[in-house]
């Protein structure tokens, strides 16, 4: 029997916001406990929800973002449930019309190979208080109650742990470049559900679904998923029922393990909420919600990949936002897009991550790295002297002619200086250019190394090669 | 003694310097310790005082300025204890006023405490309050109504000339012609209910009870308007709503339903109502029968209980014991917690209204109950709305036999409702404005008639109420 997965997703996104969803509260994470509140976030008898535009706007330009039909009449209605988490005994979501609806993006798995998952529905609700449970007394956070969540509920269009990472991965990426989310797992301003299934290859017939909770890296969706597949497998493969269950992934045990049965459904007993009244959304606010846009990923993409960045390359700037937009910027000023990627992903970053700071606090100005960038590019400077320049530039901020003139690194590149050096190597290493005649190709580099060494690592060591070459040729034919 | 008088008149005796605040004051407290209806949750009395020392000089047009008043205890009050009579929020005390109350303390009118209400104000006889029962000042053995009784009782006793209510039934209309008061529920928007402890928060409407028309469009002029913090409330200008009854701006067309009109089966209401329309008549108002659909009048009632128990039941999730209220000893688990919480702090009768709505919410039941009824309102809406197509006001009594006795109080449902009972619902269906006042006294009790208009012509049913008081000159009446 071959069988096949069905995985879909849910994601929690956290707003971010100024104040909560529903309260002028502000909705700041790692404060204090409960002095973030607001009559209505403590449900206060005779508090109001008043619904946060501010929300409303970030989740328009998400939803534009996964492709989605803009609602243009928000609706909200109540999830009626009883739980200590919950302050009002209910939560205001969009159960019946979703400010989102009929989404879907583009995956690029690491085969090279695209994937597209269709979304169902995105929908504005409100997050609930934290629990803190201590020997036999128990602790609720209200700060956290009301802060705007958008969920993101995928179709079961993904089958492997790979593509359901690349999925959140993809979602953590758009939310984070919109800037409307912080978008991390690890503090839960993006959580997310994963529902597993297994069913007969071809077969209509779904298989029981388990649900796994608590993930909190992106490494640990692949991880859990690939595990859930197995186990399932295992189970019906050994003609046993996979149990409908609600998991969480256990790091250190590399393994889902069981959180609780799903008995009967409960009941939400969904209504609309009588304290919102509809509200129009006209046309001009999602107008300007979707043309106030930051660019996102996909568009990078595209734009990069024309550049001539490969695939990797493009992953790897794009997992910073603010680096993104500085190559971007330094792009349209000139700058070679593969000596810059160099720089900026290697020396830079790693300056920016030995000294945790970010790239608007470099100290010198874009248009000094367009100037190093294009010294390189013109071989004006040899990649020693350059790591040089940078790591000064990097320091004190100066001008990278600045440090030039004040260090005395300038490059040799007359050739008639050239030769002359080039003239003294030849005469002095009779032996190594007989080796180089025999074929040894180490000889040559240490020929150059010679020139380079001569004229203290001034020299252009291209002109220093081209000159070695024809030198070394005149040599023989004397 | 100027706490029985109208607030215009103890405004001019304020201006005159006749009288000042702290007297006012004064004099409420001590008739307050003299009730006899069981009027009251908690007081703020030395607040009171505070206030009224406070207030040097008073204003022409400060027509509410240094006038005690009482709230019904679903408001929010500041530093007052607010439990909506109900054991389950003992010992609350909230800490913002409802915007309304902020609206009349701007004002200048001084807070003096809170009144009693039927639990949660779920109740129309004022008999349910962990208090107890309120009784009629016109007749103790009789219940004064609810579920605004103890408001009602203040200003019939002459202890405040005004008193906030809330109407989400009849809550207000009901008992203001049980106790021989105009009892005013504005148009659903027209006044902020945040700080209004939700009933059912599409039918609740911020309502009180004043001694005569007058008083009352006054006070509409300083609740009403929009407030940022109930996104329902409506934008709509504000008006000045005495402007109304001082020149006598007044539409014509007054309807009534014959199928309410043919089952008044007490002789003597259907004289008074008789009586009442000839002499409008005579004053040149155009008066007619309207065959108004006789199944949703019937609908009326099952519609008003299973949409009103729905909410209730949501909105009241929120008392738990967790947050506030008196909480709970020795529950090992949240689910005992809240579930001890529960059982102690409501009585049965709410308990009852609770299973009914969330029942009608269940997803099994939900399609034939809550969106039924829900359907229903808006035949019934739809209905009221044509009948406002033709005419200007509906009239109708606004009780159809006197107070019933305590003693012959039955708390079990009927199966067969008489419409007669839920008549005025039809306002909060609509969110029309309505108004009841009174019409006559029949054996020494006295008996509403009530008004209702169209949505936002708020200002036109007090210049018909105004005109219907001169009538029978029924007003500022005061049993002591």
């Amino acid at each position: 029997m071959e069988l096949e997965s069905i995985i879909g997703i849910e994601i929690h996104v956290q707003l971010k916001t100024k104040t909560k969803m529903f309260s002028r509260a502000p909705s700041t994470f790692g404060e204090e406990s409960n002095t973030q509140i607001l009559p209505v976030d403590i449900a206060l008898p005779g508090s109001l929800p008043v619904v946060n535009k501010e929300a409303v706007i970030l989740a328009i330009k998400i939803c534009s973002a996964l492709n989605m039909e803009i609602a243009h009449t928000l609706y909200f209605d109540r999830k009626n449930y009883f739980y200590p988490d919950l302050p009002k005994g209910y939560q205001i979501t969009q159960q019946f019309n979703p400010i989102g609806k009929n989404g879907k993006i583009e995956l690029n798995l690491d085969s090279g190979e695209k994937l597209i998952c269709t979304i169902d529905n995105a929908h504005l609700e409100e997050d609930t208080a934290k629990q803190l449970h201590l020997d036999n007394m128990s602790f609720i956070n209200y700060n956290r109650a009301g802060i705007p969540l958008l969920e993101i509920v995928s179709n079961p269009d993904l089958h492997s742990g790979e593509e359901a990472m690349k999925y959140v991965e993809t979602i953590r990426e758009i939310v984070t470049y919109l800037n409307a989310s912080d978008g991390k797992m690890e503090d839960g301003s993006l959580r997310c559900d994963i529902n597993i299934s297994l069913k007969e290859k071809g077969s209509k017939k779904m298989g029981t679904k388990c649900e796994i909770k608590n993930l909190n890296s992106i490494q640990n969706i692949k991880d859990a998923v690939d595990f859930e597949i197995e186990r399932q497998k295992k189970i019906i493969l050994s003609s046993n029922k996979v149990e409908s269950e609600t998991r969480r992934y256990d790091e250190k045990l590399k393994q889902t393990v069981l959180l609780r049965k799903k008995t009967s459904a409960v009941d939400y007993k969904y209504f609309r909420e009588p304290n919102i009244v509809p509200i129009d959304l006209d046309d001009e606010l999602i107008y300007d919600a979707i043309h106030t846009m930051n660019k996102l990923p996909s568009q990078y993409r595209v734009e990069l990949s024309k550049l001539g960045l490969n695939n990797y390359e493009i992953n790897e700037l794009l997992r910073e936002q603010d680096i993104t937009i500085y190559y971007d910027e330094l792009i349209k000023r000139g700058a070679d897009y593969k000596i810059l990627w160099n720089f900026l992903l290697g020396d830079i970053k790693a300056y920016l991550n030995k000294n945790e700071s970010r790239i608007d606090s470099l100290k010198f100005s874009k248009n000094s790295l367009v100037t190093f960038v294009s010294l390189v590019k013109e071989n004006k400077i040899n990649s020693k002297q350059a790591k040089e320049i940078l790591e000064e530039m990097l320091t004190s901020g100066k001008k990278p002619d600045v440090i030039i003139s004040e260090k005395g690194i300038e490059q040799i590149n007359s050739s008639s200086e050239i030769e002359k050096i080039v003239d003294v190597v030849i005469n002095e290493n009779e032996n190594a250019i007989n080796e180089y005649k025999n074929g040894k190709d180490h000889a040559f580099s240490y020929l150059v190394g010679q020139v380079m060494k001569l004229s203290k690592g001034k020299a252009n060591p291209n002109i220093a090669k081209e000159l070695l070459i024809s030198k070394i040729g005149d040599y023989f034919k004397k | 003694m100027w706490m029985n008088k109208s607030i215009t008149e103890i405004h001019s005796a304020l201006v005159k310097k006749k009288v000042t605040p702290i007297e006012l004051v004064e004099e409420c407290i001590s008739l307050s310790e003299k009730d006899k209806c069981n009027c009251f949750e908690a007081c703020c009395f030395d607040q009171a005082r505070k206030q009224a020392k406070e207030i040097k000089e008073i204003k022409e047009e400060e027509i509410l300025k240094g006038i005690p008043f009482f709230a019904k205890d679903n408001f929010s009050t500041l530093g007052v204890e607010t439990t909506a009579s109900s054991n389950i929020l003992n010992g609350y005390i909230p800490i913002f006023d409802a915007s309304v109350i902020t609206k009349l303390k701007n004002a200048g009118m001084i807070l003096m405490g809170k009144t009693t209400m039927d639990e949660l104000a779920m109740g129309g006889n004022g008999t349910t309050s962990h208090k107890g029962v309120s009784t009629n000042p016109y007749d103790h053995k009789r219940i004064i109504g609810g579920s605004s009784c103890g408001s009602a009782g203040v200003v019939s006793t002459g202890i405040v000339p005004f008193a906030l209510g809330s109407d989400t039934g009849d809550s207000v209309r009901k008992p203001a012609s049980h106790a021989g008061l105009v009892g005013f529920k504005p148009t659903w928007g027209r006044v902020s209910r945040y700080g209004l402890l939700s009933f059912a928060t599409s039918l609740d409407t911020v309502s009180y009870f004043t001694r005569n028309v007058l008083d009352a469009s006054y006070i509409l002029s300083y609740i009403s308007g929009y407030d940022n913090k109930d996104m329902s409330s409506s934008t709509r200008k504000k008006e000045k709503y005495q402007d109304y009854v001082l020149k006598k701006k007044t539409f014509k067309k007054i309807g009534y339903f014959k199928e309410v009109y043919n089952s008044i089966t007490n002789k003597q209401i259907k004289e008074a109502f008789d009586n009442l329309l000839s002499s409008l008549k005579g004053k040149g108002y155009i008066v007619s029968e309207y065959d108004y659909p006789k199944e949703l009048l019937y609908a009326l009632y099952p519609t008003y209980m299973i949409i009103s128990c729905a909410e209730a039941n949501s909105n009241n999730a929120c008392l738990d014991g967790i947050k506030y209220g008196p909480g709970v000893e020795n529950a090992t688990s949240w689910v005992e917690y809240m579930t001890k919480a529960r059982t102690k702090g409501f009585s049965e009768l709410i308990k009852r209204r609770f299973v009914i709505g969330s029942f009608s919410l269940l997803s099994q039941n939900q399609e034939e109950m809550f969106t039924r009824a829900q359907k229903a309102r808006r035949l019934i809406v739809n209905e009221l709305n044509k009948f406002f197509d033709e005419h200007d006001y509906l009239l109708l009594p606004a009780a159809y036999s006197l107070p019933p006795k305590i003693s012959e109080l039955d708390t079990k449902w009927s199966s067969k409702p008489d419409f007669l009972d839920n008549i005025l619902t039809l306002g909060n269906f609509g969110g029309n404005p309505s108004i009841t006042l009174p019409l006559t006294f029949i054996n020494n009790m006295p008996l509403g008639v009530n008004v209702t208009g169209r949505i936002f012509e708020d200002g036109y049913v007090f210049s018909l109420a105004s005109e219907i008081e001169k009538i029978t000159k029924l007003s500022n009446l005061v049993k002591e």
